[in-house]
């Protein structure tokens, strides 16, 4: 008699995807090297905290691809609702944008101008305020690269890199042994300045913890020092909290720097004064180029925010924000923007890509989503495609589909994938409703 | 049955490289292509245009402008204001909208340029670091084939093969690096310039043999081996320049300097009026022009060619590679300023700016640009461009024609700027009168010869089906602005104005062989300084939709 | 005088610029029903948001109704008269050049944005950027009245360069930022960072617990400016209430703002 034969398990071999690009956050560092076995990603060398959550929290799952209302449908189906859902609305918006390629982008703006309806990205609760100061008064800036190379007196305003880039440091901003600063971490000098001592501050030479919303009363003690303006020690001591002799010392060392840096977060962006605490800032680091070379970077957040800015700037001339009603682009932060027509009433349909704000946005405007008819695309579960009336389950990004993306200083990125997916990628779904819609508006 | 061919008939055909001074014939069309006329006489075509009585060109080519990339897009955002106040661009069921002023959106830029009859347009000035980024908004700008420029003049590895005398190493990282980018030529602004802008506040260079530290390089020195590197890989454009010293006043013999730098080699001077001026140190009493001995050396060397770089009055936004000039700029015009230095590779300068009749600097400025035009004895080496949006829109090409071709016009405008000009400039002497011949020269059979484009800007069998029918008009700025059809690709793109159907276009690239050897040097130097990995920086040919490669001539 | 009586019920905003006393004056009550107005992304004729009653030709428009979500009242006029009766949207008298636009209620954002002659008068509240520049503008409103009784919002007057604004309530942040010319009072209470980087102008404080400016501004002196007199009577002649006691108060003169050309002046009132 035979003896069936011994089955072992089939050893599946592991394959590494070296340079592969993490998209958490605007670092876009794209030197990971991904180990993939058995469709899952075992393995992020090079990968920082939240580049690993990304990576490993990606499990093939079997949800469907599409549901309406609730209910499990087919693509085609929802891409059937989703255009007629939008093509009926007077006042659709597209909004979120920036977790997806600039492939998909691309397509996602085609949509809210075939139906004349305003597309916004999530810069507008983020950096559309220094955005919008950027309109005012320009920006001196550079890419990462020149900061590694070249900058000596690092600077980060209102934010936390240790915990929201973590990488930032050792990539770009202090550690490297760059050209002009070959001792890296000891050619450099750093500087916080926030309203609490964070993780970040602890990594700095000098931290200035300054009043809560006093950002702007700062800026502007350092642009009078910087031009040479008498001010008054005690008044600085009261708006800042910190004495004038500690700013005249930061001014002094920032005339001194051979290639200055300033980076900066939501703390200056998104407290009292907002576009008027980034123009400001913009502002400074203009004046500080009569003396030395000085630039600024805001630190994004997503990891391809910078590519719904770039997308949206060069199909439309804006940058977020753009109502397309009457059949061309109009810009204006504030009434064009998602959290206002949201919470305003105005929006009576919504394509929402790669966000949340059902989590997120303010009381009035999730009350007026909920009320109103939207498709959503994302490849997890939130509660923003919980209460779609379209949702569709798409691909990740950079895990399971190709496309580029733009990191935070505006440098494209292609992305290589890891994994395979059997839902169907932002792009596909935007393209065919981008189809039907065109075939409705006819 | 079909017979897949398209004939334009009995126009008024020019077609300077082959000779055709306005004759009365067909044209033939199949497969996108001028093809010859078919010798069955049975064969019909398809599809028939009668343009007897109009005038039929080649496609214009616009070979320096800026409408893509991260510089033209970081402008398009600064300007909301002018895009408010400017022309609305309408979407139609198959046009999408956009904005206006100086700096277009994508799809607007497009249809805008195929609607004054250009088919083909080269961006000068992208940083490599950049080139997928540039890929992306050609593909979203119709109606045009397109290629750019890759900048090279302030790159830290071209500067170091230089400075060790290595002229192959460094030929073969330009064409490695055209190649990476999918790139046309290199170009060269402010050389050394840029670097000491980055190292310095204010920094700059203001002479050809300045040393440029940390490279120990001169600008000379990197004009004249990219040069020669360009001229041994026989690429089919020169090196494309920016000298050194733009808008200053004396910096005539800058430019002097650096054409007689070229040698023997072939080079390309880009923009050239603002290269043109006499006088100096700032004084605007003696700013003053000096076309006429800049155009002898010209006409005299026919290894050079240059781009006139034409100001016009009204507002528009400067935007240049150099980006100690966007300060300089933004400092006098008391402007918003946007700067971004590119690592490695460039820098960036943008400002917003007005040319006004009633300054003596800019009426000037004006001036020299006709000059220019007026002077030059061979159309085919000065090309009309206005650095678009540098000197004002590309939109403004129809007004320059009539300023050429009718000496009235000229007169009259002549009348309304700064009355300086007519001592300080040659202008109103100047009586010359363009032919549409040579109209058809500067804006189409030039330029696409000094590209090394063996399809472009003719009407031979064999060239690309791109052509521009115009409706005569002694209004010559009204006969410029509204051709009556465009073709391109033998398709009828644009009809009265109207866009018909807007096709994407092709990118034109090179691909220069070279020692693939050197790719370890690069990568080498590349990872210990760059921001991102080596093999994420070259743009694969499968990343580009159309696209064509231009060939080199052998080597 | 046109009666146009509101009788929309929506949410989604309605946008009625180009429907001014100019263009109505001429037109028949026919012609006027079928004048169109935007509803979102469609084009609606006038007579599916308004009953409309009266006679155009003497360029007198008056809106009944709450209008708050209706936009751009009175943009581009150049002359006559509109009288909101009710609240009001966004851009009220937008880019005007000449006419008066009275709102006997509330309005939003943007009152007067980029205005260049006339007189908007809001009779209660009114929102953010109210004479303000649009963004990217070197300069916002040039010239014209805006009277706000109530209170309005942030950055009043950005941008401004030259004009005369008056504010009776409260105002927020950032009021007269970047100002190049022309007058911003404010009677009430104002928020912080009042003509911050200031170039020229005048900015009046004139309510109580005034704010502290910032640090590149410098106190000159104390007086009882003769031009602010004019000013206020001005204003009361326009139907502005003015407090009396500010015809007789001590003035501090600040000169600023120093980080920026500096040559503008900040009034408070000291007693």
């Amino acid at each position: 008699m035979a003896t069936p034969p011994i089955t072992k398990p089939i050893e599946s071999p592991a394959t590494v995807i070296t340079d592969a690009t993490c998209t958490f956050c605007g670092c876009v560092c794209d030197d990971i090297d991904i180990t993939v076995k058995d469709n899952h990603i075992t393995d992020a060398k090079r990968a920082c905290v939240l580049g690993k959550s990304w990576f490993y929290g990606h499990a093939a799952d079997d949800r469907p691809d599409c549901l309406i209302e609730g209910q499990p449908a087919s693509v085609a189906e929802g891409v059937e609702r989703a255009a007629r859902i939008l093509t009926e609305a007077r006042y659709p918006i597209v909004y979120g944008l920036s977790d997806t390629t600039s492939e998909a982008q691309r397509v996602a703006v085609a949509i809210g101008d075939a139906i004349a309806g305003t597309v916004d990205t999530t810069t507008s609760v983020c950096h559309g305020p220094s955005g919008m100061a950027f309109q005012g008064v320009g920006e001196v800036t550079c890419t990462l690269g020149e900061v590694a190379n070249r900058g000596d007196l690092i600077i980060f305003w209102g934010g936390n890199p240790a915990e929201s880039h973590p990488r930032h440091f050792s990539k770009y901003s202090l550690m490297p042994k760059g050209m002009f600063v070959p001792n890296g971490r000891k050619d450099r000098t750093a500087v916080g300045v926030d309203v609490r001592k964070t993780k970040t501050a602890k990594a700095m030479d000098l931290f200035f913890q300054i009043k809560p919303r006093s950002d702007f009363e700062a800026l502007w003690t350092l642009r009078a020092l910087a031009k040479s303006v008498e001010v008054d020690p005690e008044q600085v001591k009261r708006d800042t909290g910190i004495e004038l002799s500690r700013w005249q010392d930061l001014m002094d060392r920032m005339k001194a720097a051979k290639f200055g840096v300033i980076l900066f977060g939501m703390g200056l962006t998104m407290t009292r004064g907002k576009h008027l605490n980034s123009e400001a800032l913009l502002s400074l680091a203009r004046d500080m180029n009569a003396f030395t070379r000085f630039v600024v970077k805001p630190m994004r957040g997503h990891g391809n925010v910078t590519g719904a800015d770039n997308v949206v700037t060069w199909q439309t001339g804006y940058p977020f924000g753009v109502n397309m009603s009457r059949g061309y682009p109009r810009f204006n932060p504030g009434e064009y923007t998602t959290s206002d027509t949201l919470a305003r009433g105005e929006a009576d349909a919504a394509l929402l890509v790669a966000c949340d704000p059902m989590a997120n946005f303010s009381q009035p405007a999730r009350e007026r989503l909920q009320s109103i008819p939207y498709i959503a695309l994302d490849p997890k579960e939130t509660p923003t495609t919980r209460s779609a009336a379209v949702a569709f389950t798409t691909a990740t990004y950079g895990i399971n589909t190709p496309g580029t993306v733009y990191r935070m200083d505006d440098v494209p990125i292609y992305l290589r994938p890891a994994l395979s997916s059997t839902h169907p990628t932002d792009l596909e779904v935007l393209s065919a409703i981008h189809r039907r819609v065109t075939e409705l508006k006819k | 049955m079909s017979s897949g061919y398209f004939k334009i008939a009995g126009g008024t055909v020019y077609d300077p490289i082959h000779g055709v001074d306005g004759e009365v014939r067909d044209i033939w069309i199949r497969d996108g292509q001028i093809v010859e006329k078919p010798s069955d006489s049975n064969i019909r075509p398809d599809k028939t245009l009668d343009a007897s009585g109009l005038v039929v060109m080649p496609g214009g080519v616009d070979m320096h402008c800026h409408i893509a990339g991260p510089k033209v897009n970081a402008a398009r955002k600064m300007r909301p204001e002018q895009k408010r106040k400017a022309e609305k661009v309408v979407r139609t069921s198959n046009t999408r909208s956009g904005t206006m002023g100086s700096v277009p959106s994508t799809f607007a830029t497009g249809y805008k340029y195929a609607g004054l009859g250009y088919t083909t347009a080269f961006d000068a000035a992208i940083p490599p670091l950049a080139a997928r980024h540039v890929h992306e908004e050609f593909e979203d700008t119709p109606c045009l084939d397109k290629g750019f420029f890759v900048l090279m003049g302030n790159n830290h590895f071209v500067m170091e093969s230089i400075h060790r005398k290595e002229p192959e190493k460094l030929r073969s990282f330009i064409a490695w690096l055209l190649g990476a980018a999918k790139g046309f030529t290199p170009k060269v602004v402010n050389p050394g310039g840029v670097e000491i802008w980055k190292q310095l506040p204010s920094g700059n260079v203001h002479g050809l043999d300045e040393n440029v530290a940390h490279f120990d390089v001169t600008p000379r020195q990197i004009i004249e081996q990219i040069a020669r590197a360009v001229d041994a890989l026989k690429l089919p454009h020169s090196v494309h320049l920016h000298a050194n010293n733009l808008g200053m006043p004396g910096n005539w013999i800058t430019t002097l300097e650096t054409m007689k730098t070229f040698g023997d080699s072939r080079g390309h001077l880009a923009h050239i009026q603002f290269h043109s001026y006499g006088g100096g140190e700032g004084d605007e009493n003696t700013f003053n022009s000096k076309v006429v001995e800049l155009v002898e050396y010209v006409n005299a060397h026919h290894n050079l060619t240059v781009d006139v770089g034409q100001v016009l009055f009204g507002e528009t936004t400067t935007m240049t590679a150099d980006g100690p000039l966007g300060y300089y700029l933004s400092n006098a015009f008391k402007s918003k300023w946007f700067s971004s230095d590119t690592e490695m590779e460039s820098g960036c300068g943008i400002a917003p700016i007005e040319y006004r009749n009633t300054s003596l600097v800019h009426s000037l400025q004006w001036a020299i640009g006709l000059e220019w035009y007026l002077l030059a004895k061979d159309p085919w080496r000065v090309v009309m461009s206005t650095d678009h949006p540098n000197g004002g829109s590309f939109l403004a090409y129809p007004q320059i024609i009539q300023l050429l071709m009718d000496r009235t016009y000229r007169q009259d405008m002549l009348k309304q700027v700064h009355p300086a000009v007519l001592e300080r400039s040659t202008l109103a002497d100047l009586t010359r009168e363009y032919s549409l011949y040579e109209i058809c020269i500067i804006t189409r059979s030039g330029p696409a010869k000094i590209l090394g484009l063996t399809r472009k800007g003719h009407l031979g069998p064999g060239a690309d089906a791109d052509i521009t029918i115009y409706t005569p008009n002694d209004d010559k700025t009204k006969m410029f602005e509204l051709p009556r059809a465009v073709i391109k690709s033998g398709v009828v793109i644009v009809e009265h104005g109207e866009v018909r159907e807007p096709l994407t276009g092709k990118l034109l690239y090179v691909a220069p062989e070279y020692d693939t050897s050197i790719e370890s040097d690069i990568a080498e130097w590349f990872e210990k300084y760059y921001s991102i990995r080596f093999r994420n920086y070259p743009v694969p040919l499968d990343y580009l939709h159309d696209r064509e490669e231009v060939a080199c001539a052998r080597l | 005088m046109l009666t146009l009586r509101y009788k929309a019920d929506t949410t989604v905003p309605v946008e009625v610029e180009g429907l001014t006393p100019s263009a109505v004056r001429g037109l028949s009550i026919a012609e006027i029903q079928r004048f169109d107005l935007f509803h979102g992304n469609r084009k609606v004729p006038l007579a599916e948001l308004f009953e409309i009653s009266g006679d155009p030709a003497d360029a007198r428009m008056e809106f009944e109704g709450d209008l708050a979500g209706v936009h751009w009242i009175g943009a581009q006029m150049s002359e006559g008269e509109i009288h909101v009766r009710g609240n009001a949207g966004r851009h009220v008298g937008s880019e005007m050049t000449g006419g008066v636009i009275h709102v006997h209620g509330n309005a939003s954002d943007w009152v007067g944005g980029e205005m260049h002659g006339g007189l908007i008068h809001v009779h209660g509240n009114a929102g953010h950027l109210v004479g303000s520049a649009y963004r990217g503008s070197a300069k916002g409103m040039t010239a014209g009245v805006i009277l706000i009784d109530g209170s309005a919002g942030n950055e009043v007057g950005l941008t401004m360069r030259r004009g005369l604004l008056a504010v009776g309530g409260e105002c927020g942040d950032f009021v007269g930022a970047n100002l190049i010319a022309g007058t911003v009072l404010v009677f009430g209470p104002c928020g912080n960072r009042p003509a911050a980087a200031m170039r020229r102008g005048t900015v009046g404080l004139f309510g109580a617990n005034p704010p502290s400016l910032l640090v590149s501004f410098r106190k000159s002196c104390v007086c009882q400016p003769t031009f602010l007199r004019l000013i206020l009577r001005h204003l009361e002649s326009l139907g502005f209430a003015v407090p009396s006691e500010c015809y007789n108060a001590n003035y501090g003169i600040y000169h600023g703002d120093h980080v920026a050309v500096g040559r503008g002046e900040i009034l408070i009132r000291e007693n």
